[in-house]
């Protein structure tokens, strides 16, 4: 009986930011004064009956948890965020805090260039029955991260066409980028400085990108930086050039020949009602056959 | 199956009175109707520097004279079956050419690519000779067909329809053709899978083919853009 209670109440924590289901909470340079969303804890199969002690709630200074709250080898201390008794509730929510405040930016600061993550954790010690010795239940399934480090800048060619140019891009394998932000300009005289344009941000998932409407025998100047998801902005890529050229396609080359095609429908008096006759008769003989 | 008959006949003839005479039945008539259904692929180029009064081949300026790839299907609805079998279809396919454009100034390859994009449909009308299978047991069938043509085409710059002057690269071009074929009738490689194919999915017979079209693609004869060809084309085919 003892066994299959045990086996049909599994003991369980689980954990999860409010109002996201997201099990990374990211920030950058300017989250440092936000707040990080609560954490929500609920338990399962646990109770003032069978709790050995308090439920603790605590983001470490690592990205790993322990069993209980401790001091990081790093020299950091982990945060606790709540200590709960589960004699008086089996679900709750954590006290608030902010990215500065996380374990691992502590002595630092949010101005250090530092890219860390830290787990949120939550353990309770039980019993599993009335006689033996109490063992510990834990989730570690959240991570705040605060990401001060610029990501790579991209790698840019590009491909001059008629009143275009073709942007190619690539992040060099950092896996943080999320957007590349296109800048271009005409080339200035030697002694002026370039008036830049920012085209709206382009996922990293687009490998090329045309700026389009210039043009044609004008040079411009292409620079770009990558973003991360919490917007760090990487240093410009080499700043190339490239100028734009008037080019024939099939079409253009045709009609420089002499072509007299217009394009369009050239329905002759006769091709149509042949075409539909013939369509009608195929119909009919389907029909017939049917 | 009539010799297999009469050798049977001959043998008992000669055997004990017990033998016993087994006689092959007909194999069953042809239907009189059916349908055709063929997929094909071939490469050709089309005949566009003889429009009257370009002063260059176009296609030939910027595709280098090199074969546009074309596939499709046909389907076609056998209306009689006699001494020979006529039918009438509809055939629709694709075919494309890409290079890059030519810079104006410099008649240097620009990085943009130019495409001319063809999308032809037709309307055959055929004849196909089948009693060479059907009556003589030889396994190819010439066929001829004329059919009326209609082309979607589209020319392509930057992966856009190209625009001169204000003119679209894009239109409809009418026209006819003629083919002239021969198919081979697979079932003679093994008339068990044959009789299989034909009692599992219905397919009486299945071929390969070869022909070679002519087809004439200018509005009928207007001095407008030429996608006449001579090509050839091969694939494979199902009756049923």
């Amino acid at each position: 009986m003892l066994l299959a209670s045990a086996v049909s109440h599994a003991q369980t924590i689980t954990l999860n930011f409010q109002g996201t289901s997201a099990t990374t909470f990211p920030g950058g340079p300017g989250d440092c004064t936000n707040q990080v969303p609560i954490v929500q804890w609920t338990s399962s199969g646990l109770s003032g009956a069978n709790a050995c002690g308090s439920l603790q709630v605590w983001v470490t200074n690592s990205a790993s948890c322990g069993a209980t709250p401790a001091t990081g080898s790093d020299g950091g201390t982990d945060m606790i965020i709540g200590t709960f008794s589960l004699a008086t509730a089996t679900s709750g929510n954590s006290n608030s805090f902010r990215f500065s405040d996380l374990p691992g930016l502590s002595g630092v600061g949010c101005s250090a260039s530092v890219d860390i993550s830290n787990a949120v954790c939550a353990s309770v010690q039980y019993r599993a029955s009335t006689v033996g010795d109490c063992t510990t239940v834990q989730a570690a399934n959240l991570t705040v991260r605060y990401d001060n480090v610029p990501p790579d800048p991209p790698s840019v060619n590009l491909l001059p066409q008629d009143s275009q140019i073709v942007v190619q891009l690539s992040s060099n394998n950092d896996p943080d980028v999320l957007y590349y932000r296109v800048e271009y300009a005409v080339q200035p005289p030697s002694d002026g400085g370039a008036n830049w344009f920012t085209l709206p941000d382009i996922s990293a998932n687009v490998t090329s990108k045309p700026i389009q409407g210039l043009a044609n025998e004008t040079t411009y100047l292409v620079r770009a930086r990558s973003l991360d998801e919490v917007n760090n902005l990487s240093a410009y890529s080499d700043t190339l050039s490239a100028t734009p050229e008037a080019s024939n396609g099939f079409w253009a080359e045709y009609k420089a020949a002499g072509g007299h095609e217009a394009g369009g429908c050239n329905a002759s008096g006769v091709a149509v009602p042949s075409l539909v006759g013939a369509l009608v008769a195929l119909v009919t003989l389907l029909r017939r056959r049917r | 199956m009539r010799w297999t008959a009469v050798l049977a006949v001959l043998a008992a003839t000669g055997a004990s009175a017990q033998t016993v005479v087994h006689i092959n039945q007909p194999p069953p008539p042809e239907p009189a109707v059916g349908f055709l259904f063929e997929l094909k692929m071939g490469t050709f180029v089309p005949r566009v520097g003889d429009e009257p009064g370009l002063t260059s081949n176009p296609y030939e300026t910027i595709f280098g004279n090199k074969s546009m790839l074309y596939g499709g299907g046909e389907f076609a609805f056998i209306a009689w079956h006699g001494y020979g079998a006529v039918s009438v279809g509809f055939a629709a396919g694709y075919a494309e050419k890409y290079a890059p454009a030519i810079i104006q100034r410099t008649g240097e390859l620009s990085t943009e690519k130019t495409a001319l994009i063809l999308f032809p449909l037709r309307l055959p009308v055929a004849y196909r000779f089948d009693v060479t299978w059907s009556r003589w047991g030889i396994p190819f069938v010439p066929y001829f067909k004329t059919a009326l043509l209609a082309t979607p085409w589209r020319v392509t710059k930057g992966g856009r329809t190209e625009v001169v002057n204000g003119q679209s690269g894009a239109g409809l071009k009418w026209g006819y053709g003629f083919t002239f074929g021969v198919a081979f009738i697979l079932d003679v490689l093994s008339k068990q899978m044959a009789k299989d194919l034909s009692t599992d999915t219905g397919i009486r017979h299945s071929y390969i083919f070869g022909e070679y079209n002519v087809d004439q693609l200018n509005d009928f004869g207007k001095d407008t853009l030429n996608l006449s060809a001579r090509w050839f084309t091969f694939g494979l085919g199902f009756e049923f």
